[in-house]
């Protein structure tokens, strides 16, 4: 059974991989944004 | 644990977080030099750091880089699962082709009381969740890769107004020397570096690092046999 610590140090490692999955997201969605106004 | 050593514990992502904003931030910078050259050249006039990073020359060149760095990940960890290279660390040992056991894989029946929810259920969810990682890297490449091809038509047609050319539509793009020849230059140096990588690990050491085996470790054996 997880014990409260590592609940808390399995959601750091949640952020560590939002951080970089937020990343890659965001840069797609600005690239397509450029495009998408035809610049 | 100090908030000091709390950071410590994810080193690897914070170094690598920090060289890619200040790699692309260089990039963005260079590239801006780069273009205004080109436009002075040809009488055109300058452009702003503003215009550069939101025009489809600044994004085909971000794109070409991403879509073959998730391209070499995607094959890597594809082609691990099927073959082997004996004796390198980033391999499994001959003989361990294929995706392995449910008994060794730790799914369904066979998965621990803390294995990922997604591990201990079969079907579709159980499925999605056993090739997640590819999945996840495959639809980066491809997103990326459209948004080279995108950005590139925008980018080549430019430059066919410059000279007086007609313009090209996306799919024709597609099939352009301009769209392979930056594609296939990315791809061919990012197979040869993975090549090397899994060469290299059988017979060269880094002590310390988790991509090379213990540094007495024989030549033959990979590191996964010397646990």
């Amino acid at each position: 059974v997880p014990t409260p610590r590592t609940r808390s140090s399995v959601g750091k490692m949640k952020i560590v991989m939002c951080f970089w999955l937020g990343v890659v997201v965001v840069g797609l969605a600005y690239m397509f944004a450029v495009v998408a106004v035809g610049r | 644990v100090s908030g000091v050593a709390r950071l410590r514990q994810h080193g690897l992502s914070i170094f690598f977080a920090v060289a890619f904003l200040l790699a692309l931030g260089g990039q963005s910078v260079a590239g801006l030099a780069a273009f205004n050259e080109e436009q002075l050249e040809h009488g055109a006039a300058a452009v702003s750091y503003l215009d550069f990073v939101t025009s489809s020359d600044f994004v085909v060149d971000v794109a070409e880089n991403w879509q073959s760095e998730f391209l070499q990940f995607f094959l890597f960890i594809w082609a691990t699962v099927w073959l082997v290279q004996k004796g390198s660390p980033e391999s499994k040992k001959p003989g361990d082709e294929g995706t392995g056991t449910d008994e060794e894989q730790l799914v369904g029946e066979h998965a621990r009381p803390d294995s990922p929810a997604w591990a201990k259920v079969r079907g579709a969810r159980g499925w999605v969740y056993s090739n997640s990682l590819l999945l996840v890297m495959g639809a980066i490449f491809v997103l990326s890769w459209l948004a080279q091809a995108v950005a590139g038509t925008v980018v080549y047609n430019d430059e066919q107004a410059t000279h007086g050319q007609p313009p090209v539509s996306f799919v024709g793009y597609l099939g352009s020397a301009d769209f392979w020849n930056r594609s296939l230059q990315n791809w061919q140096s990012e197979l040869l570096a993975v090549g090397c990588m899994v060469a290299f690990s059988i017979f060269l050491r880094q002590r310390g690092s988790s991509e090379s085996k213990p540094v007495g470790t024989p030549h033959s054996t990979a590191a996964v046999e010397s646990e």
